[in-house]
C-alpha cells in the first residue's frame, strides 16, 4: 500500500485545540490537509469538547472543497465526535440556504433617561 | 495631556457600567493622549474595565490608578495589559487561581490563539460552579461564535476577551471588544451598505451576514437569544454611537452623542445556570 491511499489520523486537539472556534483556523487547517500525499484524512475529534457553528460549517465547507479538488482530491471524515458535535454538524449540514427572514424587533428609545 | 476622571458607576448594573463608559470615552478622539484617572473607582465590572484596556493598549490612552481602591484587584485580572500567550495565562492561574485575566487572543498566532480561547472558556465554565448538562455549551457558544465575529469582520488584529464570575451575587459577567472597523464602516465596504451606527446593529441582529455567503450571519442573534432567552441574561453591544440593550423582553436602541467606539463592545451578564441546559435549541 502506497502513501497516497493509507488513511491517515489527525488528532484535531493537536493541531487546533479543544475548542475549535474560528473560521480562520479551520481554513489554516485546510492548507495542511491539501499539502499531506495521503488521499484519505481522518479527522480525529477525540479530544475536541466544543466546535462553534461557524467553525462547524466551515468543516463542512472544507471537506466539501477537498473532495471536490480535481487534482489532490481528498476524502476528509470526521471521527469520534462527541454527541454535541454530531448533532452540531449533522444539523448544519442540513441547514436550508434559503432560510427564513428573522426580523429582530427592537426600539429605538431616547438616550436622556439613560444617561442621567 | 487631558486627564479624565472615570465616574464610579452607580450601582452594579451593566447599564451603569455603560453609563460610566460613555462619560469615560465621550468627546474623546480616537487617537487623542488622554490619561483615564481611576482614582474614583472602588468597584467595576468588565464592561467599563476592558474597553478601558483597549483603549489603553490600542488607542494612545494611558490608565492612572495609584490612588485607585481596587488596585489589587486590578493587579490580579492583568488591566490594563492582559495575558496574551498560554504559557503566561497558565503561569497566572496557577499564582492567581481564581481570578480570569484579561486575555488577548491575536489574529496571526492562529495556534497559540486557539488554545489560550480554550484554557480561558475553560477558566470561565470552572468559575461558575455549575456542572449541569448542557451548561458547558451555552457558556462556550456565545463567547467562541462573537470571538470568531472579530476575526471575521472586524480587520482588528485582536480580540479582547474577559469574564467575571461573581459567586455572592449568582452571576457571570463576560466581555468581548475589538478595535477594528465595527459594524457601519462592514457593512458599508463588504456591501457598499451605508447605514448609521444604530441600523448597522439592527442589520447585523436581523442576520444579515456582511459577507456575501449563504449560511452566514447567525453567530451575533443566536447568541443574544441564546444570553437572553435562553440562560435568561442581559445583552449588551456598541458600536460607534448606539448601544443595543437586550433582555429577555426587548430590545433597545439608544443613541450615545458625543461617542465613538470604533470597533465593536459586546457585554453580557447571565444568572448563574441552577439547570440543565439545551444550546441546541438556540442555534439556527
Amino acid at each position: 500500500m502506497n502513501i497516497f491511499s493509507k488513511t491517515i489520523n489527525i488528532d484535531l486537539s493537536k493541531d487546533l485545540a479543544q475548542v475549535v472556534s474560528s473560521r480562520d483556523l479551520v481554513v489554516d487547517l485546510e492548507s495542511k490537509l491539501a499539502k499531506l500525499p495521503n488521499k484519505k484524512i481522518n479527522l480525529d475529534f477525540t479530544n475536541i469538547i466544543f466546535v462553534s457553528r461557524s467553525a462547524a460549517h466551515e468543516l463542512i465547507l472544507m471537506q466539501e472543497r477537498l473532495s471536490e479538488k480535481f487534482l489532490k482530491r481528498k476524502l476528509v471524515n470526521f471521527v469520534n465526535m462527541n454527541e454535541d458535535i454530531k448533532n452540531l454538524i449533522n444539523h448544519i449540514a442540513k441547514a436550508n440556504p434559503e432560510r427564513e427572514v428573522f426580523r429582530f424587533n427592537v426600539k429605538k428609545v431616547d438616550t436622556a433617561n439613560f444617561l442621567k | 495631556m487631558k486627564t479624565i476622571l472615570v465616574p464610579m458607576p452607580k450601582n452594579d448594573s451593566l447599564i451603569a457600567q455603560v453609563r460610566s463608559l460613555y462619560y469615560s470615552l465621550k468627546g474623546v478622539g480616537e487617537s487623542e493622549e488622554v490619561v483615564f484617572d481611576l482614582s474614583k473607582i472602588t468597584w467595576a465590572h468588565p464592561l467599563l474595565l476592558l474597553p478601558l484596556s483597549v483603549s489603553s493598549i490600542e488607542k494612545n490612552k494611558s490608565i492612572f490608578n495609584e490612588k485607585c481602591g481596587i488596585n489589587g484587584y486590578l493587579d490580579c485580572i492583568q488591566f490594563p495589559g492582559g495575558i496574551n500567550n498560554v504559557s503566561d495565562f497558565e503561569l497566572w492561574v496557577q499564582k492567581y487561581k481564581n481570578y480570569i485575566p484579561v486575555s488577548i487572543l491575536k489574529r496571526e498566532a492562529l495556534e497559540e490563539r486557539g488554545r489560550l480561547e480554550s484554557q480561558f472558556l475553560s477558566l470561565v465554565y470552572n468559575s461558575l460552579q455549575a456542572d449541569f448538562m448542557g451548561v458547558r455549551s451555552g457558556i462556550y457558544y456565545p463567547i467562541t461564535e462573537l470571538v470568531s465575529n472579530v476575526f471575521d469582520h472586524s480587520q482588528s488584529s485582536q480580540a479582547y476577551i474577559f469574564a467575571q464570575m461573581y459567586p455572592k451575587k449568582n452571576y457571570l459577567d463576560i466581555c468581548i471588544v475589538d478595535g477594528g472597523r465595527g459594524l457601519r464602516k462592514t457593512y458599508y465596504e463588504e456591501k457598499g451598505l451605508n447605514l448609521s451606527h444604530a441600523d448597522a446593529i439592527t442589520e447585523a441582529m436581523n442576520g444579515n451576514s456582511a459577507k456575501k455567503q449563504k449560511d452566514r450571519g447567525f453567530g451575533l442573534h443566536t447568541s443574544r437569544n441564546m444570553v437572553c432567552q435562553g440562560l435568561k441574561g442581559q445583552f449588551m453591544l456598541v458600536t460607534g454611537n448606539a448601544l443595543l440593550i437586550s433582555d429577555e423582553n426587548s430590545n433597545r436602541l439608544f443613541p450615545l452623542p458625543g461617542f465613538n467606539w470604533s470597533g465593536v463592545i459586546i457585554a453580557y451578564r447571565i444568572p448563574k445556570p441552577s439547570a440543565e441546559f439545551d444550546y441546541t435549541q438556540y442555534i439556527e
